[in-house]
């Protein structure tokens, strides 16, 4: 379950990839292996530019230098919204809704991927039924949690074939925390890819098949969740 | 009652078209955050064109309808959204301002080349003659049409944005741009269909309003202010409300038609001025909003040192006496203005520049100042005048600033273009004013003359006399406004641009900090005002109106709105290249309105603008003492030539130009090799691989680094935000920050020894 099939290259790989913000590098050459069927646990403290990896994947921010590539295809330079008509889905952090938007209205822009409206809804409210008593309110007044499942409700009704998580449990109560995770997990069990992103580590640990451990822009280590634990207070305290 | 129900039904129809403009500009606005100031332009583009089709080539209307309203405008639109909006995702709000009014400008500009104005083009309404009659008055065909219209407009665009998919993507633009992305939607289509929109409904708005006043470039396309007006209303987000504000001002405007006296000529004006009032009213009981937090902004200017600014103005007083000392009469008179039309773009620096509020009505405080000069100071010219000038200006700024207080970008801008209008149309057209025993005399119903200023006897009454006292003045000034971004007012302002939430819990007094600035920034402009209403010896209101004030806007930032450079760029670029350009060839004259605008639609591209390149690109001549001698002994030799009469004033300008560019490109190359080896040095001396750099820029640096490199091979230094980012942490950079802020350098040297 941990590794994809030989014969096939991983989902994403990522080959020396640097980017940054005007003349500051964030990414000093990352490497990374996202094998199929597989949830990834992308972990390291503030500021070690995890956020930005995801979104050079996603297409929001350009790679300066290295390759990204899915499923075998390089696509460094591929816009954000192609790569999401093709099967990739981030959910950004900090609650990536339309608060001005009402619910149906979020759910309705799910659809610029292509699955119908109808599928959308009828998935999500089965998924979170609490967001259909919800659906003609908007989604900026919907309490935190409920935001948060708005947003991941996006990367669970649209069948992606990698599913991008940043930072779910930002601002959120443990125990939603924990039902976030197990949906996570179960979702991962149906055979989606997953990378989730956080800087709680031991949390995602428990449920993830492999991690990684970036510091400072780089990659430092990356194997099975337990090698990777043995890592992370040597990362987290900078030694 | 006839009358009221006739004055009602024009109102309401006239609702019915701002309505419909607005919610074009609402829509724009939403969905890509750029406040279209052309919009009212493009409606007048659209309403010539279908004058064309219609009555110039004798089209059938529906035929000559469907082409403007579904072809050329929406083309248009999408044109436009391709080739310059596009661009102004992440530039600042006075950017995006200059970029929209740069097209409003050259739109007027290209209209009037197209169509010449002065010529009578006769535009009839829709089914001329018929109506239909509602109680007890008539209403026209053209109203009804004009009604359902409106309610077309209203019934699809609620559809458009709740009920269709790529309506719903319009609304979500504004949340999350990004977001909408990351959804898969193709945001650039999103955009291209709502400016496309946008611009058929300002052409349906242009086309139904046009018969009703003159087919005339600038009123059509500033009937958009009362537009603006409606859309403020709906706080231009909402299109309900947007259509409430239009029907108050629509009816507000036919009723003032209506009932106020006619003989009066005091309240003719108030008429055209309403809606600007109202928009100002309305402006006024916004909401507040939140205070700013930071803001990104792609701008960047450098503080300019004493010896800098001693250098600037100085050289800008000798190239007056130059200019003074060569020219012919005639050209005195044309060119004298670059000075006065740069200290009135001066008056922006401080307020755009380090404040980064943005003002529209800089030419009216200007025009306040000249008519001041022209009536305290008389006949004789007295002193007095050019002091009350800059008092009365800065007490009309502070005015201004009150509501400015509450306001910014944007809104700011519509406040003070608001002003502008009520100052134009209305205030600058009254007769004398009595105020208890004052009476104010503005412009005397048409025009002033005003003498030439005498200053301890001397009276500056020959174009070559004011062109020096212009240029002296802008010297003066522009080391005064240097001075101001170096001192205590000017760290405020910067630092109030820079985050207004931040100042607030820093205690700073925000409210007194913006009035400074306002009061400031108008005395200036008044006192450039009096300068060049000497020069021009007879004012009118049409040299103060708002039209004519835009470019000085968007030159200053096009030149770069934090420098004094960016001033005397829009005043060279206004008063002097345009003229030289226009008698250089007639054609070109013909175009030289649409100039200024081409250089604002450009300014996407750098946002600080031209005066911080030619800084950059001067320094290395500033710093090399032999290469400027040289040079200014020949610019010395060439004026000596020209004072003899051995050429003309064309091979001297070039020879110049020559002159400059020869020294500043031996300087660079001079420069380049000296900064090279002190490049390398510093490397070495730092020692450690480039790593250590990003380890060590959060910690002073401990490790002992050599004393300061010898001065001529001073490595480069970098702008002060990317000291130990983009080089090593070093002593040196330690000592600089010191300086800049002023800080006890042993004190903190100290300190860094025990971190």
């Amino acid at each position: 379950m941990t590794a994809g099939r030989p014969d096939r290259p991983p989902l994403l790989e990522l080959r020396g990839v640097r980017a940054g913000y005007g003349e500051v590098e964030v990414l000093h050459g990352v490497d990374l292996v996202v094998p199929e069927r597989c949830l990834f646990a992308l972990l390291g403290p503030n500021g070690a530019g995890k956020t930005t990896t995801l979104s050079v994947i996603a297409g929001l921010h350009r790679a300066t230098d290295g390759d990204v590539v899915l499923a075998g295809r390089r696509v460094n330079g591929a816009t954000a919204d192609q790569l999401a008509r093709r099967g990739l889905c981030l959910v950004p952090e900090g609650r990536g809704i339309f608060p001005n938007l009402t619910v149906r209205e979020n759910l309705l822009m799910a659809t610029h991927t292509g699955s119908p409206i109808a599928d959308v809804e009828a998935r999500t409210f089965a998924r979170f039924p609490r967001l259909r008593d919800r659906r003609g309110q908007l989604a900026g007044t919907l309490s935190g949690g409920e935001q948060q499942m708005l947003a991941m409700a996006r990367g669970l009704a649209t069948d992606p074939a990698l599913l991008l998580l940043d930072e779910l449990s930002m601002g959120l109560a443990p125990i939603l925390v924990e039902e976030l995770y197990g949906l996570v997990a179960e979702v991962a069990a149906e055979g989606v890819s997953i990378v989730v992103v956080e800087q709680f580590a031991r949390m995602v640990l428990g449920v993830a098949d492999r991690a990684a451990l970036m510091v400072r822009g780089r990659v430092e280590a990356q194997g099975g969740p337990a090698e990777i634990e043995g890592a992370l207070s040597g990362a987290y305290l900078g030694q | 009652m006839d009358k009221f129900l006739t004055f009602t039904v024009i109102g309401l129809s006239t609702s019915a078209i701002y309505a419909v403009i607005s919610s074009g500009l609402v829509l724009t606005y939403t969905t890509t955050g750029v406040f279209n100031f052309a919009h009212g332009a493009q409606g007048m583009i659209a309403a010539f064109a279908y004058w064309q089709l219609r009555f110039a080539w004798g089209w059938p209307a529906p035929l000559a309808l469907a082409t403007v309203l579904l072809v050329l405008a929406p083309l248009f639109g999408a044109l436009l959204e391709r080739v310059i909006m596009r661009g102004l995702a992440d530039a600042s709000e006075a950017v995006r301002l200059v970029v929209s009014i740069s097209l409003l400008v050259g739109l007027i500009g290209l209209a009037q080349v197209i169509w010449p104005p002065g010529e009578s083009r006769p535009m009839s309404t829709f089914f001329a003659g018929r109506q239909i009659r509602v109680w007890s008055t008539a209403v026209t065909a053209h109203q009804l049409i004009t009604f359902a219209c409106a309610l077309a407009v209203a019934v699809g665009l609620r559809l458009l944005l709740h009920r269709t998919r790529i309506g719903v993507s319009m609304r979500a633009i504004v949340d999350d741009r990004p977001l909408l992305l990351l959804n898969g939607a193709r945001t650039d289509r999103v955009a291209l269909l709502s400016w496309a929109i946008g611009a058929s409904l300002a052409a349906l708005g242009g086309i139904l309003i046009a018969p009703a006043i003159a087919l005339d470039a600038p009123s059509l396309s500033l009937l958009i202010v009362n537009a603006y007006a409606a859309a403020i209303f709906g706080r231009l987000r909402s299109i309900p409300l947007t259509f409430v504000g239009a029907i108050v001002i629509g009816l507000t405007e036919a009723y003032l038609f209506g009932y106020l006296p006619t003989g009066n000529t005091a309240l003719a004006g108030l008429r055209l001025a309403a809606p600007a009032i109202l928009l100002f009213v309305v402006l006024l009981v916004l909401p507040n909003r939140r205070l700013r937090t930071g803001v990104r902004s792609r701008e960047r200017f450098p503080c300019p040192t004493r010896a800098g600014a001693l250098l600037f103005s100085g050289s800008v007083f000798v190239a007056g006496i130059v200019m003074a000392t060569t020219m012919s009469r005639p050209d005195l008179v044309t060119y004298g203005k670059v000075f006065s039309f740069g200290i009135i773009a001066l008056s922006l620096v401080p307020l755009v520049g380090y404040a980064g509020q943005i003002s529209l009505c800089q030419l009216s405080f200007a025009g306040i100042g000249a008519v001041v000069m022209a009536h305290v100071g008389g006949a004789s010219g007295s002193p007095l005048g050019l002091v009350l000038a800059a008092v009365v200006a800065a007490a009309v700024g502070a005015l201004v600033a009150l509501p400015a207080l509450r306001l910014s970008g944007i809104y700011l801008a519509l406040a003070t273009a608001a002003f502008a209008v009520a100052l134009d149309r209305w205030v600058f057209n009254l007769p004398a004013v009595r105020i208890g025993p004052l009476r104010l005399r503005l412009f005397d119903l048409g025009s002033v003359d005003v003498a030439p200023l005498r200053l301890f006897g001397y009276r500056f009454d020959s174009p070559r006399a004011q062109m020096l006292l212009a240029a002296g003045a802008f010297a003066l000034l522009a080391l005064g406004v240097s001075a101001v971004r170096r001192g205590r007012l000017g760290r405020r302002l910067l630092a109030m641009r820079d985050s207004e939430a931040a100042c607030a819990t820093f205690g700073m007094d925000l409210v007194r900090t913006r009035l400074a600035v306002f009061t400031l920034s108008a005395a200036i402009a008044g006192v450039g005002g009096a300068i060049y209403a000497t020069q021009l010896s007879s004012i009118t209101p049409g040299n103060f109106d708002l039209v004519s004030g835009l470019p000085i806007f968007m030159l200053v930032v096009v030149g770069g709105a934090g420098m004094v450079g960016g001033a005397l760029f829009a005043g060279i670029g206004l008063q002097g290249l345009l003229p030289a350009l226009a008698r250089l060839s007639s054609l070109l004259a013909r175009w030289q309105t649409i100039a200024p605008a081409l250089a604002g639609l450009g300014l996407g591209r750098n946002p600080s603008g031209a005066a911080s390149d030619v800084t950059v690109a001067l320094a290395p001549l500033r710093r090399d003492a032999p290469v400027l001698g040289a040079m200014l002994a020949a610019m010395g030799l060439l004026w000596a030539g020209r004072l003899a009469g051995a050429f003309g004033g064309w091979p001297f300008l070039a020879g110049l130009v020559v002159a400059l560019a020869v020294a500043a490109a031996v300087a660079q190359h001079r420069a380049g090799a000296v900064g090279a080896v002190g490049a390398v040095d510093a490397v070495d001396a730092a020692g450690p691989a480039p790593a250590a750099a990003a380890a060590t820029a959060t910690v002073p640096a401990p490790a002992p680094v050599p004393a300061a490199p010898p001065a001529t091979a001073a490595p480069p230094v970098p702008a002060l935000e990317w000291m130990g980012i983009t080089q090593p942490w070093t002593a040196d950079a330690v000592a600089a920050l010191d300086r800049v802020l002023g800080l006890p350098e042993e004190g903190v040297r100290g300190g860094a020894a025990h971190g």
